[in-house]
């Protein structure tokens, strides 16, 4: 077949004089304009796809090989921290600054301690870093931990003195700060023995519980176990949690904070509030049966129902005194039970201590064994 | 075509292909003077393509930054007129279908879309004939693969077999195309000298 003839040639005059008008043409300047763009792409030609990817992998291992240098060296400073025995020089530590005087106990130093620090190794040198002091104060080197175990004596601590009260009585009554003794980790201690947590009365039920001291065993806080009119008890405390029985029945309060706990006591929900007084605490709760106050003030502790008189502090946790039927009283707590959180240390007063008097005789629950 | 034209395009194409194994030597001055021998080439086939000056402008850049870009793959079994012919109407094409969907996108958001060259207005008009201007109104309205071949071969007088290199399709196909694009040329031709005779609107 052979090539069509144009129309140009070919075609009628409208069409020859159509398709021979003039070719649009480039203006002036265009041509000059179109080359100089042309030739800064070509100059600014961007890296072909193969090199950005390699580079764009480059950066993704770099940068993730150091965070995962950075994250093992961390690790590894971490697990090092952990695992060096107490008082070994750690690498960097914060500075100790000389404590301002404060009321403390400062315990003097057991028989163990002594033997441990006087068989106590040499300090190892120090693994000084050739690194650039740094800026932040609260970091520095410092030198082998002799010091830190055995630090320069301190002032002598104020002896707190209060109408026939003691450090104990004046913490429970939130006059005083709880001390914060540090004590170096010892390998094992021996086992604490249970402090006894008595309540006596002349014509009503008693209570004889024991309290183990459970701190710096996870969360846990105190063990009381024992019985309070007959009626077994045995109650963890915890940082957040009360758990345990009394009798048959399920204890499980929840510490809410500082200031409420609730649960439930036997199926029924109770609940409490502390409120910080002037001088000490004030509990308010429901109990099974029976709604409860009990206060804590200045060397003095009562309770409703039960007690309304106060009862006076003679030594520290010992308490004794008339309630108001008359009948003698003494409530003796020991120091695993006096060191608790006021919060859980109330709610556990109140379990023991108030009761529905007797001489109501009705339906509702009664927590422990009514009869005397 | 006749013997003359003939030797003048044989001359033409071993002069492009000098110029074309200068510029894969790198040399830059063998470049300007392809693109100062093609460019009007490329702008003249996009204005006859329906693309406005602008666009026009970008499609002129993009075809000789491919053309350098691949100028390594060019092997020379074709003429380079005939290779430039093809990545232009390439980006041709291509910047037909990004204004197409960039008047989509204008009426989905409700915005009316107006033909930049809608109306060449008064200076355009008396830069370019009357007769240059009722052909480019209609090949605006020419189906695509009607116009391009019609372009190629009426306007910018490449055989069917080059224009088949071009397209990328068979010479029997560039004949049929070409019958059916005369039809439609002279079918429009006739309906606009109808309308003009009535006196409406062009």
């Amino acid at each position: 077949m052979s090539e069509p003839t144009r129309l140009k040639d070919a075609g009628t005059d409208a069409q020859k004089a159509l398709l021979r008008a003039g070719a649009p043409e480039m203006p002036l300047g265009l041509k000059e304009s179109v080359r100089a763009r042309v030739e800064s792409r070509i100059s600014n030609r961007k890296a072909p796809w193969v090199l950005r990817m390699a580079f764009a992998t480059g950066v993704l291992f770099v940068g993730g090989g150091a965070m995962a240098y950075g994250v093992i060296h961390v690790q590894r400073l971490w697990r090092a921290e952990q695992s060096a025995p107490a008082g070994a020089p750690t690498r960097v530590t914060r500075r100790y600054e000389a404590a301002p005087a404060r009321q403390a106990i400062v315990l003097p130093p057991s028989d163990n301690e002594a033997e441990e620090r006087n068989s106590q190794e040499p300090p190892k040198p120090q693994r000084r870093r050739t690194r650039p002091e740094r800026s932040s104060p609260p970091l520095a080197y410092v030198e082998p931990p002799v010091e830190l175990a055995a630090p320069p004596a301190p002032p002598a601590a104020p002896v707190l003195s209060g109408p026939g009260l003691g450090l104990h009585e004046l913490i429970m009554e939130g006059q005083a700060e709880e001390p914060r003794v540090v004590q170096p980790t010892k390998p094992a201690p021996p086992a604490p023995r249970p402090g006894r947590f008595l309540v006596k009365w002349e014509s009503r039920r008693g209570a004889a519980l024991d309290v183990l001291d459970l701190y710096g065993q996870g969360d846990a806080l105190a063990r009381i176990t024992g019985s309070v009119n007959r009626t077994p008890l045995s109650i963890d405390i915890r940082k957040r949690l009360i758990v345990g029985k009394i009798g048959d029945e399920v204890v499980n309060i929840w510490l809410k904070g500082e200031e409420q706990a609730e649960g439930s006591i036997a199926g029924y929900p109770v609940f409490f509030q502390v409120s910080s007084t002037q001088n000490g605490f004030l509990l308010r709760g429901t109990l099974p049966g029976h709604t409860a106050r009990l206060e804590t003030r200045k060397g003095l502790l009562r309770w409703y129902p039960g007690c309304e008189n106060a009862l006076a502090a003679t030594s520290p946790g010992v308490y004794q005194g008339t309630c108001t039927e008359g009948n003698n009283a003494s409530v003796v707590l020991p120091p695993a039970f006096r060191k608790l959180p006021p919060l859980a240390r109330l709610v556990m007063l109140a379990i023991v201590l108030t009761e529905r008097d007797p001489v109501f005789k009705d339906d509702k629950p009664q927590l422990f064994n009514p009869t005397p | 075509m006749n013997v003359a034209v003939r030797e003048d395009s044989a001359e033409v194409g071993r002069i492009d292909a000098d110029w074309v194994s200068r510029c894969k030597a790198g040399d830059k001055l063998a470049w300007r003077q392809l693109y100062d021998q093609h460019a009007p080439l490329v702008y003249r086939l996009g204005r006859r393509m329906g693309l406005t000056e602008e666009k026009t402008a970008d499609v002129c850049q993009e075809v000789f930054l491919r053309v350098y870009r691949n100028l390594g793959h060019f092997r020379g079994d074709s003429q380079f007129s005939t290779w430039l012919y093809r990545i232009t109407i390439n980006e041709v094409s291509r910047a037909h279908r990004e204004g197409s969907v960039r008047r989509a996108l204008d009426a989905m958001l409700g915005r009316q879309w107006q033909p930049a060259d809608a109306d060449p207005g008064p200076e355009r008009r008396a830069q370019a004939s009357e007769a240059a201007v009722v052909l480019e109104e209609i090949l605006g309205r020419m189906k695509p693969k009607k116009r391009s071949v019609f372009v190629l071969f009426e306007l910018e007088e490449l055989s069917t077999e080059e224009i088949a290199d071009v397209l990328g399709c068979g010479v029997e196909t560039v004949k049929s195309r070409l019958r059916h694009a005369r039809a439609e040329f002279d079918r429009l031709h006739k309906q606009r000298a109808l309308v003009v005779m009535q006196g409406g609107k062009r």
